[in-house]
């Protein structure tokens, strides 16, 4: 016990002492000095239990022991998994990069856009028929403001051409190397190159469309790009990497380029019209609503009418019942 | 009792600094509890015996004292025991093992008054203003103090005349070896309660024996 050494409790001391010395006598005279052996026994046996063995006995359980490098190891694997997963999966990069949708397009510069697609549609007409002719060069794939008024007489005719001649690959054409897609956005800077000669899916177009030389294509506008880009979103399925492409061209469009996008969205143009054949509905309305907002009405109705044939329930937006 | 198996792995660095430069000493009567207590969780159970020889004695006579009832008081003693082999683990070096021994006793006693409904034994009321100079309604009749005749039995008596928390305030004095700090803190009360609670019981008392002398 210890001592109490406040000056004022000297009265409490002193009979403390004398109660603790009674209280003391009292304990030793009734013996009531603990429990029961028994008790005492239960109790010991119960501490001996609990701690199993003496000190330095005990060891520590093997999970104890593997629990952090199994979880290291764990860790490693499943972020290991998952890279893989992410790089190789294209539904995971489809959710990383949202398409941009016909819907996506402003309203208000329609006009203007459709005027510039129109445009971009007839180069590639005119580009791709003169790449299928063996006297192609690369400065000639340079479309000048002057000659447009010229080519737009003739444009539908090469576009018309155009498919035919892609739908029958010539076997004497070198293959073509068409670089592939990464799994993710590229940068910006990407190279026009390969935004050109990845769309061509047929080995008739690609040596042409890759020999151009992309300083010399005409600059896009920005709202083309975006329209562009709706319609590269409607062929994505008829190659990955035309789509992954398309996506390029969207980066590299967005900048003040505006030549090499107009040639980029003839490009997709063109294989837009050789995409049907594999071609998901989703993406074949977006592509028949890019044409009804270029006022094709009739190339439009025919579209929805093969669209209809190959996909009978397909679920329409309200823009297209009309035109059905 | 599986706690204990991990408790040697949770103990801050000033409980392991204790425990370090005093496991490798052997032990004596020198040893402090809080010392075989740490060593008891690191494993070894020969410290919980020493342990248990130190203050069997003292708790027992503190439970018997307030439950009054032999066979109720060993109950509770082995629970009070087991529930300090069960929570060895939250032992920490910072309270003194004899508080946290009778804490624990404290509120077994509690749990085990309420649970009977002995209303005066609930150790939770205070009635610190009752008169120095009374027993309260439990005062010794003249007849009983010339039976019991011996000064120890009379004071035994006057204990278990007490009002129970001055009753436990002067047991937690005595058996425990507890100050009036730690009384406080093992019931839960303020400092000036404890002090007043211990106060009243040794003037009952000691007003209680100039009778038998």
């Amino acid at each position: 016990m210890k001592p109490h050494t406040t000056p004022e409790d000297d009265a409490f001391l002193r009979d403390l002492a004398e109660v603790r010395s009674a209280y003391r006598n009292a304990s030793v005279s009734t013996s009531d000095d603990g429990p029961r052996k028994s008790v005492d026994d239960a109790i010991r046996a119960a501490a001996r239990r609990a701690v199993h063995a003496g000190p330095g006995t005990r060891k520590r359980p093997w999970v104890n022991a593997w629990s952090r490098p199994l979880s290291a190891a764990a860790l490693v694997v499943l972020t290991a998994t998952i890279t893989m997963v992410a790089i190789d999966d294209p539904v995971y990069v489809e959710k990383q990069v949202s398409p941009l949708t016909v819907e996506n397009i402003p309203a208000a510069p329609a006009k203007a856009a459709n005027a510039k697609l129109d445009a971009a549609v007839e180069a590639v007409a005119d580009t791709t028929a003169k790449r299928i002719a063996p006297t192609g060069k690369s400065s000639e794939t340079a479309i000048s403001s002057e000659g447009r008024a010229k080519e737009k007489r003739t444009a539908d005719a090469r576009v018309a051409q155009a498919p035919v001649a892609a739908a029958t690959p010539n076997p004497a054409a070198p293959p073509v190397y068409a670089p592939p897609a990464p799994a993710l956005v590229p940068p910006p800077e990407v190279r026009v190159a390969e935004s050109v000669a990845a769309p061509v899916a047929t080995p008739s177009v690609a040596p042409a469309v890759a020999a151009a030389p992309l300083a010399a294509l005409p600059p896009p506008a920005p709202l083309a790009a975006r329209a562009l880009v709706g319609a590269a979103s409607a062929i994505g399925a008829v190659s990955e990497k035309q789509e992954k492409l398309a996506r390029r061209e969207n980066i590299a469009t967005s900048s003040a380029e505006q030549k090499r996008a107009d040639t980029a969205i003839t490009l997709s143009g063109t294989a837009l019209k050789d995409a049907t054949s594999n071609e998901p509905a989703d993406a074949w309305i977006q592509r028949i609503l890019v044409l009804q907002q270029q006022g094709k009405t009739h190339e439009a109705a025919e579209e929805l009418a093969k669209l209809l044939k190959r996909y009978p329930d397909v679920r329409m937006p309200e823009a297209l019942r009309k035109l059905k | 009792m599986a706690a204990i198996a991990t408790t040697a792995a949770r103990l801050n660095a000033r409980q392991w600094s204790t425990l370090s430069g005093e496991m490798d000493a052997p032990i004596t009567d020198e040893t402090t509890d809080e010392s075989l207590m740490l060593r008891y969780v690191a494993g070894d159970a020969g410290a919980f015996d020493i342990l248990y020889a130190r203050h069997r004695a003292g708790l027992f006579r503190f439970i018997h004292r307030q439950c009054r009832v032999r066979e109720r008081a060993e109950e509770i003693f082995q629970e009070v025991w087991m529930n300090l082999i069960q929570s060895a683990s939250r032992y920490r070096v910072e309270a003194q093992f004899r508080t946290f021994l009778f804490t624990l006793a404290h509120h077994k006693l509690v749990d085990t008054f309420r649970a009977h409904g002995r209303r005066d034994a609930v150790l939770v009321e205070v009635n610190d203003d009752e008169p120095v100079d009374g027993i309260g309604n439990r005062t010794i009749e003249p007849q009983v103090r010339a039976e019991s005749g011996e000064l120890g039995a009379a004071i035994l008596r006057l204990l278990d005349a007490l009002p129970a928390p001055q009753r436990e305030a002067f047991l937690l004095h005595e058996e425990g070896g507890l100050t009036v700090e730690e009384i406080a803190e093992a019931t839960g009360v303020t400092h000036e309660a404890a002090k007043s609670r211990l106060r009243y019981a040794v003037a009952k008392l000691r007003d209680g024996l100039a009778d038998y002398r």
